[in-house]
């Protein structure tokens, strides 16, 4: 009798550590799964940027240039994405920061296209930053400028970078 | 002896106890795990739903961005579900027939039956361009969803040429159509032999009457869709609008193929619109900044009269002139969609200037 | 006494049973972690990268002012189409011999492996990509290709045994011959 009480106590005993084991190994797993998410957004994102009508060097009526972004275009991309972040823009990336950096010849130059960061109202009703990590995710891309003194496009160096918050 | 006596009778109430015991017992446990499992089924069914409609967005992100080519996706896990798309207000929606929470999308048009019930989905996109491209437009069907070609011109060689892998095929007359096991099938007529009260083919007369529809063409800028009645056509909706400048792969025109109706075909269409009121916001700053970089530099179009083609007073069309009426044009066709027909001359007046000023060779061009 | 001995083996055998039940989820969750492929999605951004890298480096217009042509005119030739092709054709007088482009005063090819290899560690190697550059040209069909730029690395580089991910060739087709240009890139 008390050798039976005893083996089932223990059989308890291993069928808690088996359930603590799960919630643990549960817990790790969701925030992996939330890592992937994150990683997947950033990177469906990145591959709209680079194929947004917005920013792509048009031919014409022939095919677009790959991995190419106007320069003309670029710099008031930021101001239509701005007017139209919460009602449109806001569908397509989320909560993320998207900014191209020239980097060949001049590494000063940058555009923030888009930024629409998590945030979230204190005690005092300040708004204060609501994320945990930001996943970025890098492409290189060519930027064409055409309004040079050549008159013939030149292309510049750059990388596209997006920033996906958590 | 007395003794013993009471001892077996006490032996048969206890072994007959027990057996109760035991199965009242153990059909308590069975009830219970039994339970349990038509929980979780319903709950595994219920995240497979969800699972099927998040992993269909990331598929339909990457349609969208890889245009032009037919990606075909194996769902034969779901041969037991319908999918089902619907639009409304220019959200578009799709998920699982009664299953999960669908997925909302209010920028990708896509343009689908209203179900699909299948092994093998087949998305598509082809890019929109007015004149210059606005976005692309993403086409669903499967491989039991059955196109019918009713005619012998210039687009249907062009429209079977270009959807091989898809199940389409051309036909003499509407007698010749037989929908064999598919669950779904589209007409597309392209000579008028579809109308209103006209008996549907035979072979089609047991189907439901949402699976058999038909699309018209009628110009080159209209359609009409029909779908059976009994055993007769019915106008479905009023007749569409095709905003487009046609040419090869008309977007705008596959569009309305494989939308299931007028309501489907106008909801997307006014998604691209907006998009189209925003693009023009940027094209409008650029051709300032060209302007700008001719007139600072006069000397630039010395032997070439570039800004002859980007002011208006000189040439006819110029691209002034030219965004400057197709924006007003895109603003009221964004409050509604019967004025979005103005779109078409005012981009072909665009596309005009643009292209005049191409072929000076060495002049900036807004496209 | 024989009652009770039949009662422990059958306490022993469920002691057993419970054991190898959990060594079982053990060795499940274990394969579980074994067995998990790389993403397709992680392959595609590599290989997306790759590409897009040389591509966008083929088109570098060269801007620095200290680049003429053979008249000696201040030109912007770009890297893939006119440099490139130009460390091809002169491959053979450099360092320091011919060459129609020369800028900051070096053979094209000595200029055009400087500055990718700073390039590619401006971007690439700033955020810790291993990679390995090459551009090589074949003469005619059916000769042994010729290293004319590269290896340009960084990471240790790229070999075979690491997983890795290239651009794809990219053909220029000059006087010299063909030259395809390539980049791998590693985790």
């Amino acid at each position: 009798m008390t050798e039976t009480i005893a083996v089932l106590f223990i059989f308890f005993i291993l069928i808690l550590f088996g359930i603590i084991f799960y919630a643990k190994y549960q817990q790790v797993a969701f925030k992996d799964k939330q890592e992937e998410l994150l990683a997947a957004r950033a990177m469906d994102s990145t591959l709209k940027t680079l194929f947004l009508p917005e920013l792509i060097c048009s031919k014409g009526e022939a095919e677009p240039e790959d991995n190419c972004f106007d320069l003309m275009k670029l710099k008031y991309a930021n101001e239509t994405f701005g007017k139209h972040m919460d009602d449109y823009y806001f569908n397509i990336f989320s909560y993320a920061r998207i900014s191209i950096t020239e980097t060949y010849p001049n590494s000063d130059n940058k555009w923030v296209i888009y930024d629409k960061e998590k945030v979230k109202e204190d005690g005092n009703g300040t708004l204060v930053p609501n994320w945990d990590r930001r996943e970025p995710t890098y492409f290189i891309v060519t930027i064409r400028d055409e309004n040079n003194e050549q008159g013939q496009p030149e292309y510049r160096l750059g990388y596209l970078t997006v920033e996906a918050y958590s | 002896m007395a003794f013993k006596k009471n001892k077996t009778k006490k032996g048969q109430i206890q072994v007959t106890f027990n057996w109760f015991y035991v199965l009242i017992a153990g059909g308590v446990i069975l009830l219970f795990f039994f339970g349990i499992v038509m929980k979780q089924q319903k709950v595994s069914e219920e995240n497979l739903a969800y699972d099927v409609v998040r992993i269909m967005e990331s598929i339909f992100t990457g349609a969208g961005v890889s245009e032009k080519t037919k990606n075909f996706i194996d769902t034969s896990g779901l041969v037991d579900y319908t999918l089902y798309f619907n639009c409304d207000e220019s959200v578009s929606e799709f998920g699982i027939r009664d299953k999960g929470s669908p997925a909302q999308n209010v920028v990708d048009p896509i343009f689908s039956p209203r179900e699909i019930k299948t092994t093998q989905l087949i998305l598509w996109s082809l890019p929109y361009k007015l004149p210059f491209k606005v976005i692309d437009l993403m086409f669903v069907t499967s491989w039991n969803t059955k196109y019918f070609v009713l005619g012998n011109n210039a687009f249907a060689e062009e429209f079977l040429n270009s959807t091989t892998g898809l199940n389409v095929i051309p036909i003499p007359d509407l007698n010749s159509v037989d929908p064999q096991k598919n669950f779904q099938i589209r007409i597309i007529d392209l000579t008028g032999s579809v109308q209103e009260g006209l008996p549907v083919p035979d072979k089609t007369t047991l189907m439901d009457d949402d699976k058999v529809t038909a699309i018209s063409f009628i110009g080159t800028h209209s359609a009409q869709y029909f779908q059976k009645e009994g055993n007769s056509w019915r106008k479905a909706g009023d007749k569409i609008a095709i905003i487009s400048l046609g040419g090869e792969r008309d977007a705008a025109k596959y569009a309305a193929i494989f939308s299931q109706d007028s309501n489907i075909y106008q909801c997307n269409m006014m998604k691209v619109f907006k998009r189209f009121n925003f693009l023009l916001e940027i094209y409008e700053q650029k051709l300032k900044e060209i302007e700008l970089y001719y007139v600072e530099s006069p000397e630039k179009t010395l032997t070439k009269d570039c800004l002859g083609y980007i002011q208006a007073g000189q040439y006819e069309p110029n691209l002034q002139q030219a965004l400057t009426l197709l924006k007003g044009n895109a603003k009221a066709c964004s409050i509604l969609f019967d004025h979005c027909a103005d779109l078409i001359e005012a981009s072909a007046k665009l596309k005009e200037a643009n292209t005049n000023l191409g072929s000076k060779g060495d002049c900036l061009t807004l496209y | 006494m024989l009652i009770s001995k039949r009662k422990s083996g059958q306490m022993e055998m469920i002691g057993l049973v419970i054991i190898v039940i959990l060594l079982s989820l053990g060795m499940l969750f274990m394969a579980q972690f074994a067995l998990s492929e790389d993403g397709k999605k992680k392959i595609f951004t590599r290989k997306g990268l790759a590409y897009s890298t040389v591509s966008a480096l083929m088109k570098t217009t060269v801007m620095d002012v200290d680049c003429t042509n053979n008249y000696g005119k201040w030109t912007k030739p770009q890297i893939g189409k006119d440099i490139l092709e130009d460390c091809a054709k002169n491959f053979d007088y450099s360092p320091g011999g011919y060459s129609l482009y020369t800028c900051q005063g070096m053979h094209s090819c000595e200029f055009l492996e400087k500055e990718i290899t700073l390039l590619l560690n401006e971007t690439l190697g700033e955020w810790n990509k291993g990679y390995v550059f090459r551009s090589k040209l074949i003469k005619a069909t059916g000769d042994k290709p010729e290293l004319i730029m590269g290896p340009i690395q960084s990471g240790g580089g790229c070999p075979k045994s690491k997983e890795r991910d290239g651009s794809g060739l990219f053909p220029i087709h000059t006087e010299a011959g063909l030259v395809e240009t390539e980049l791998f890139l590693c985790d």
